[in-house]
């Protein structure tokens, strides 16, 4: 049963609510409770392993990883905390650090080469007509939704000819110009409206200052979330 | 006058062009060259240095594993994606009418999207062993566990465990189409006396179209991602059901099969290009 109910401020122009049976919102809530729980479980999970030391580790997850009888369990929360696994990672293995700059190091190069590479390039595809554009963009979903191991042998047969086997580059340039993002900006730079981009010619700005500003803008979110 | 009209758009054309044409190069040397490799290579010999015709397609579709594998991957594509459209769909239209718990769900349900796939493995081996805690939960409350990862059941982990990872996403594609739907014709549309089920049905789904097409694509790569947990949980051998044609490829590049690895590639890729040419057909105005 639905009630239909006039906001007061009708007068600035918002719109009518509806207000469902109140059977039907519990029902929704709890649906997305479970939901959240459910999703977030194997988070949880991870997370409140950090701090359950040794002897809790063993009991929960011995039936699994150490060949144990019966099932394993799990707690909702360890029966006494410590800290020694985040202190033993964080102050007593240079390894993982190491591995962490190097992960951080890729991630930044290859964030930045994709601004400069494929903002610019999704700009082109979405704002300006030319010969050929539409083949361009059947090509470039084509190419993104090729398996790596399709591209496996070819790409280290270039990688090799180029000398870059075995040095960071040979991970950052094949990502840099991934056609992932380009797809993802050209999807956003697509939905601006032309009004805009008029009122920015009116005002007398540089078409190509203008829109690489805030295009980057918009290709931030598209961008980071690849990159994760 | 015509043709200083012309003159413009020609410079607007080769402004176009000169934007898109670094980004290009780089794809064409990094990707594009590579697939053409792969092509003339898949009319070549293991080594590379004999021509054998189309040899190697013929080896390709008669190889059990290749057949096995590729009905595996089409199986769960053609399960896994309309569940996860819909799924995502009906809790983007939950969500928008939730107040409160509209953001903080949001966060939760985005979490999963973040997490790498090597950290959750661990979770996943936790829960789909044996002994593990999906069976503790069984036992206790229906009496019999479930063989996982050595029956036919290893489909619904794969399932699960694409499910659990783009859901979130899906829905915040979802949730920006939602929005981007203008007020106005709903409010015109209650006007004229138009209930729940028809704003639904004949605003919102045909509004949602262009993000429908963004999201399939999106769901579509994904479902090749979802090799990465398969991979790290169960091996390179794992139980038939969850065999994917990603195993094999992995199989056979360790086994340094390049020709048949080049073959299956050029025919995986020209049934992603039809299905492509098909979603854009239907697609057209979009593009």
């Amino acid at each position: 049963m639905q009630i239909r109910r006039k906001r007061k401020n009708s007068e600035k122009g918002e719109r009518y609510t509806r207000r469902k049976c109140s059977v039907g919102r519990v029902f929704c809530s709890m649906f997305l409770l479970l939901l959240a729980v459910l999703i977030g479980f194997p988070v949880w999970v991870a997370v409140t392993g950090v701090f359950m030391q040794q002897w809790e580790l063993t009991e929960y997850l011995g039936p699994v990883l150490a060949g144990g009888t019966g099932t394993a369990s799990w707690a909702l929360l360890p029966h006494a905390p410590t800290l020694q696994w985040v202190v033993g990672l964080l102050l007593d293995s240079p390894q993982f650090f190491v591995m962490f700059w190097n992960s951080m190091k890729l991630a930044v190069c290859i964030l930045l080469g994709q601004l400069v590479f494929g903002v610019p390039s999704a700009w082109a595809l979405a704002r300006f007509d030319f010969p050929c554009r539409k083949a361009v963009m059947l090509l470039y979903i084509v190419l993104m939704l090729m398996p790596f191991q399709v591209l496996m042998l070819p790409e280290y047969l270039v990688l090799n000819e180029w000398h870059l086997i075995d040095t960071h580059a040979a991970v950052i340039f094949p990502a840099i110009f991934s056609t992932f993002p380009v797809f993802i900006m050209y999807r956003g730079f697509r939905g601006i409206p032309e009004e805009i981009l008029d009122a920015g010619a009116l005002t007398g700005r540089v078409s190509g200052r203008f829109s690489y500003r805030s295009g980057c803008r918009l290709a931030w979110q598209g961008s980071s979330r690849q990159s994760s | 006058m015509r043709w200083r009209k012309s003159k413009r758009r020609w410079k607007r054309s080769l402004t176009g062009i000169c934007f898109l044409l670094p980004g290009f190069a780089g794809t064409v040397c990094f990707t594009l060259v590579p697939f053409f490799r792969t092509v003339v290579r898949s009319f070549q010999n293991a080594l590379g240095t004999a021509f054998v015709g189309v040899e190697n397609y013929r080896t390709v579709l008669g190889n059990t594993a290749f057949r096995m594998a590729a009905g595996n991957t089409l199986r769960f594509t053609c399960f896994c994606i309309p569940l996860l459209i819909a799924g995502s769909l009906v809790l983007a239209v939950i969500l928008q009418y939730q107040k409160q718990a509209k953001n903080w769900m949001k966060s939760m349900l985005l979490v999963p999207t973040a997490v790498p796939a090597a950290s959750v493995v661990l979770v996943w081996k936790l829960l789909f062993h044996s002994n593990g805690l999906l069976n503790h939960v069984l036992l206790a409350t229906v009496g019999t566990k479930v063989e996982w990862m050595t029956t036919s059941a290893s489909f619904w982990v794969l399932v699960l465990s694409y499910l659990w990872k783009n859901l979130g996403y899906d829905m915040i594609l979802w949730m920006a189409g939602l929005a981007g739907i203008p007020e106005e014709i709903y409010e015109a549309a209650r006007m004229d006396g138009a209930g729940e089920r028809a704003c639904f049905f004949r605003i919102t789904l045909p509004n949602l179209l262009p993000s429908l097409y963004t999201i399939s694509v999106l769901s579509f790569l994904n479902s090749f991602k979802v090799f990465r947990e398969a991979w790290l949980v169960a091996g390179d051998y794992p139980q038939q059901d969850m065999y994917l044609l990603q195993h094999l490829y992995n199989n056979w590049f360790r086994d340094l099969a390049f020709d048949k690895i080049s073959a299956a590639a050029v025919l995986t890729a020209l049934v992603v290009f039809v299905l492509i040419l098909l979603l854009q057909w239907a697609w057209e105005r979009e593009m």
